[in-house]
């Protein structure tokens, strides 16, 4: 399957690898419209034409999901280039923030991305090149790279400030995972994956790369379709998806659409990035009938590092993360840097072949990266236990321990122990402060019954203490606000509680 | 309204906005389910001195005794029983 040796992890033979891997398989966009692989590698050699006169460096891509995009991605790549994928439903200013940062020597676009960065562009002397151009732009005069010709990816992560990280990953991590998934979920070019998370998101590294280096098919969601439960489960169905892999509020999305609709040819769901609500995984159960359900866990960083094949029958909720991936090192960590005995928390340190190269701030690397017995290990800022049950289970972030009036109370825990709650598909924890009066708030999107905040209050005394019950909740059947990853945005639901 | 109706209506007023004053019910455990915190305790026992014309004794300032509706009111009631 993957016939790549270890002397060849460029870009460019990383891009050639997937290319060649999968000679029958088809791209459908998100109206399930195929588009097969001999077209897609004829825009691929179209677009890497334009890109080819360019100095070295990046380039950037900023478009909709759609096959297109997925050529100008592989086109990148295959100029021997790292691609930095941007998501264009984020706003202009984090947009242009990320190209200053990066300096790429062009960007990849689609319309209406290009009508958004063109001034800024036009400003900076950066080359916009439209997706469907036949001509070459003027090339800028070469700047010093700021990206080394070893990454193959340049991802952005919300840091906790608001500042995004770049993280740079080179294609042996790349190719490392992919032989990973290949093996352990049995992909095939008989297999289509549903491509829901955004480019710029590292869930989607699996659907494509993974999926296209096991020669399979992928269905690509836009930004439109991936926020809609019933558009997912036409394309689900029209493009014969046998694979899902989508964050738990997506499949939240999903599930509730389905209303008692069954889709037994998905044959594995594979969620990751946030705790999955039980309610949510009894309905995965009934509307995947015949799948492989399983919990990843990982980060930008360091891509995948465990994952835990979710029983049908006496499901642990939460769910714990479960085992490392065959390549990946671990220890639980005190606080002073030394490992923790068997079943006590601490933070988990990780090392494998799928770790990134660096982030762009040394004082970043600095903090995240910890030598553990002559190994470079990447501190996850996760809390974490080895249960008696051999398997790690997550307890919250480090910083998701907060102080309410003199109480350490653990967000996390809990957010984990109201999801419970029969009628919660999504639920949110989060402080607000006025006047610098700091209390617990949750928002909760229910399915459809009317829970009241009575109900809540009631389940959270069965297994919180009263600092931990939140003071103030807004509940209601609307999904609650997602960051473009798919993920609850805590920091909107504060910001919009203090305008209530 | 009679008092307990307006104690009702404060503590859901002040402490859980959220619940409709007559959906709370009398036996609820206020403390337990973090609807009043000591700092609660403060505020309801000056709503009691204010608005029911009770007066609250320092070692009355104990949360048990404000645990629940009920609780409240049966310590209005040995009030007024005093005061009768």
């Amino acid at each position: 399957m993957n016939q790549l040796s270890p002397l060849c992890l460029s870009p460019a033979a990383f891009a050639d690898s997937l290319l060649r891997a999968s000679p029958d398989a088809r791209i459908l966009d998100a109206a399930a419209r195929p588009v097969t692989m001999a077209d897609l590698r004829g825009e691929v050699a179209r677009l890497r034409a334009l890109l080819s006169h360019l100095p070295e460096g990046p380039v950037a891509l900023c478009a909709a999901k759609t096959p297109l995009a997925l050529a100008g991605l592989l086109a990148i790549l295959s100029d021997g280039r790292a691609y930095a994928p941007l998501d264009p439903a984020h706003p202009e200013e984090r947009l242009t923030g990320i190209l200053a940062l990066l300096r790429p020597v062009a960007v990849l676009v689609d319309g209406p991305a290009a009508a958004r960065l063109a001034v800024w562009a036009g400003a900076e002397g950066l080359p916009l090149i439209a997706l469907d151009a036949h001509a070459r732009p003027p090339a800028r005069g070469a700047l010093p790279a700021a990206v080394g010709p070893e990454v193959t990816a340049v991802l952005h992560t919300s840091g906790s400030t608001g500042t995004p990280k770049q993280v740079r990953i080179a294609a042996p991590a790349l190719v490392a995972f992919n032989r990973w998934v290949g093996q352990e979920f049995a992909l095939t070019p008989g297999d289509c994956l549903l491509s829901h998370a955004p480019l710029a998101f590292d869930l989607s590294f699996l659907d494509v790369f993974s999926g296209l280096t096991a020669g399979a098919s992928l269905a690509l969601a836009d930004a439109e379709t991936a926020r809609s439960g019933e558009r997912l489960l036409r394309l689900i169905d029209s493009a014969g998806v046998t694979v899902v892999q989508a964050a738990p509020s997506a499949l939240a999305l999903m599930v509730r659409a389905a209303e008692g609709r069954r889709f037994p040819a998905v044959r594995a769901v594979l969620f990751a990035g946030e705790p999955m609500p039980a309610a949510t995984l009894q309905a995965i159960f009934a509307t995947f009938p015949a799948a492989r359900i399983t919990n990843i866990y990982g980060c930008t960083e360091t891509n995948d590092t465990f994952f835990y094949d979710v029983p049908r029958a006496n499901t642990p909720d939460p769910l714990p993360l479960g085992q490392p991936l065959p390549y990946v090192r671990h220890v639980v960590m005190d606080e002073a840097g030394q490992p923790v005995a068997p079943g006590e928390e601490g933070e988990l340190w990780v090392a494998c072949p799928t770790l990134m190269e660096g982030y762009s701030d040394p004082a970043l690397n600095a903090r995240a990266f910890a030598d553990w017995q002559g190994v470079r290990h990447y501190r996850s800022n996760d809390r974490v236990r080895l249960g008696a049950d051999g398997l790690l289970h997550f307890l919250g972030r480090a910083d998701s321990v907060q102080k309410i009036s003199g109480h350490r109370v653990d967000l996390a825990e809990v957010e984990a122990h109201l999801a419970r709650l029969p009628g919660v598909v999504e639920l949110a924890v989060f402080v607000t402060e006025r006047e610098g009066d700091r209390r617990l708030e949750c928002a909760v999107a229910t399915d459809g019954r009317a829970l009241s905040s009575l109900d809540l209050r009631r389940h959270a005394m069965t297994g919180l203490p009263a600092p931990a019950i939140p003071r103030r909740y807004s509940i209601g059947p609307d999904p609650l606000p997602k960051n473009s990853n798919g993920k609850i945005c805590r920091r909107m639901l504060a910001r919009l509680a203090l305008a209530l | 309204m009679t008092q307990i109706a307006r104690i009702r209506a404060f503590i859901c007023a002040e402490f859980a906005p959220d619940i409709a004053p007559q959906d709370l019910p009398a036996d609820m455990d206020l403390i337990q389910s973090g609807v009043i915190d000591s700092l609660g305790v403060l505020k309801l026992v000056a709503f009691l001195e204010d608005e029911c014309g009770v007066a609250i004794a320092p070692e009355e300032l104990d949360a048990e005794l404000y645990r629940s509706l009920e609780a409240i009111a049966a310590l209005l009631a040995s009030k007024t029983e005093v005061a009768a």
